[in-house]
């Protein structure tokens, strides 16, 4: 009875835009991608290994039987490469793919600055998924409109919670969603304005609320304008440790407010436009 | 994925898909997110298809990659989704429906993002009160609670649009 009720109140849905053909595609390509990426890595560990095992035997011999002149030994370098400035490329796949991976590094750079007691964890998407590697955030390209999204557990002091970044389009294509720049009037309370280090638009704001058991639901955003105006970076971090539908136990996400604003302003101050 | 593998998933999608986007609908209020939130259910059944068509039962599982998807965008900043020009038709329904249907909708607003997955596993979806617990992860004395507000409504707008049983 209550489904019947309940069709009949929804009335005649509008057709569909779910292209299932389409999703198997972008399913299939980014298994492919998936498997040339492994492919990659045990390639690269190969050469790996076989370069540590020839640095350990001492390396190359010049012709008289020598060993080569070494360098002295310098400051180390960072474990995380850091992503300069970039473009958004979102023109070509290789273009897209180029972005995805320079956010990923901008963003991983930009944790270990401004929060090194935090780190990326796993976490969970769907129930009984495969559990990947801790230390990386999972990023992802969406099309139609082009945005950039990641998704990872953070893990600082004890707290879990989760941790979302997204780079989206501001202007509205017919017929698709988007999301236009937030400002504080979209915002009941606990917003604010302001400007990055290079002058980049700021709005940060807390989203609070009540659970019915246990600590409430808390999050803290932030939003950048990046140059050009025509994308915003929006980053978050909540005590909600989502996917496996456990419960909050945390009373404040894992990053702070100004650990996340930093964050924010250091990967939007990279995209060059 | 093997042919016969894809056929049959093509399949399982296509028999489900307007029940899967009326039930997202039901929770977002919003078709364009609907579709959005179906493609992800679509998405992640075609990359888990194996586990989940050897599963006990494959609707659970997509109905609750749709109500997890779900809340979780429930979560993201960027949830207030502002549809531009052009919209698609928004559907067709008797016009002494549309007060009803805004009473449902109001109704549905006002439940917060869990409560409102409640109402619609049980009584869109016909899930158990032990199956939504289990769906939701919380316990089968929160489902029964929050459960009965949406029924008494529910029955209320059964009665006042005379298709009670």
């Amino acid at each position: 009875m209550n489904q019947q009720i309940l069709d009949d109140l929804i009335g005649a849905p509008p057709p569909s835009t779910v292209d299932v053909d389409a999703i198997i595609v972008r399913q299939r390509r980014r298994q492919r991608v998936q498997r040339l990426t492994a492919g990659g890595s045990a390639a690269a560990g190969v050469v790996l290994a076989v370069v540590l095992a020839f640095g350990m035997a001492g390396g190359p011999r010049r012709p008289d039987g020598t060993p080569p002149a070494t360098t002295p030994p310098g400051p180390s370098p960072s474990a995380t490469p850091v992503a300069t400035g970039f473009r958004l490329e979102t023109g070509t796949k290789a273009g897209r793919e180029r972005t995805l991976q320079r956010l990923r590094l901008a963003l991983e750079s930009a944790l270990a600055e401004h929060a090194p007691r935090a780190k990326w964890i796993y976490m969970p998407d769907v129930p009984g998924e495969k559990r990947t590697p801790d230390g990386r955030p999972t990023m992802w390209i969406s099309e139609n409109p082009v945005f950039f999204e990641g998704r990872s557990g953070i893990s600082a002091d004890r707290v879990k919670g989760g941790f979302y970044l997204r780079v989206r389009p501001t202007e509205c294509q017919i017929g698709l969603s988007c999301s236009q720049a937030v400002t504080c009037d979209d915002i009941s309370s606990g917003c604010s304005e302001g400007r990055t280090p290079g002058g980049l638009a700021v709005v940060r704001w807390t989203e609070t609320s009540d659970t019915g058991s246990g600590p409430p639901y808390k999050s803290y955003n932030v939003q950048v304008v990046l140059r050009g105006g025509a994308y915003t970076a929006t980053l978050e971090s909540v005590n909600v440790f989502g996917g496996d539908s456990s419960p909050i136990r945390a009373s404040a996400p894992p990053l702070t407010r100004t650990e996340l604003e930093r964050m924010a302003a250091d990967v939007a101050e990279r995209i060059t436009g | 994925m093997r042919r016969s593998e894809e056929d049959e998933f093509r399949s399982f999608v296509g028999v489900r898909m307007e029940r899967w986007r009326r039930a997202a609908y039901l929770l977002c209020h919003d078709w364009h997110l609907a579709d959005d939130l179906v493609a992800v259910v679509v998405g992640k059944l075609y990359r888990h298809w194996r586990r989940v068509s050897g599963a006990d039962n494959p609707d659970a599982y997509a109905q609750r990659v749709l109500t997890t998807a779900w809340l979780d965008e429930r979560r993201r900043p960027w949830r207030r989704e502002h549809p531009a020009g052009v919209l698609p038709d928004a559907g067709r329904s008797e016009p002494d429906r549309a007060g009803d249907r805004d009473k449902l909708i109001r109704l549905l607003a006002g439940l917060a993002p869990r409560q409102r997955a409640v109402v619609v596993l049980r009584f869109y979806l016909d899930h158990s009160v032990e199956e939504t617990a289990e769906l939701l992860g919380i316990s089968t004395g929160t489902v029964k609670s929050q459960s009965a507000r949406g029924l008494e409504t529910l029955r209320a707008l059964a009665y006042s649009s005379g298709s009670h049983e």
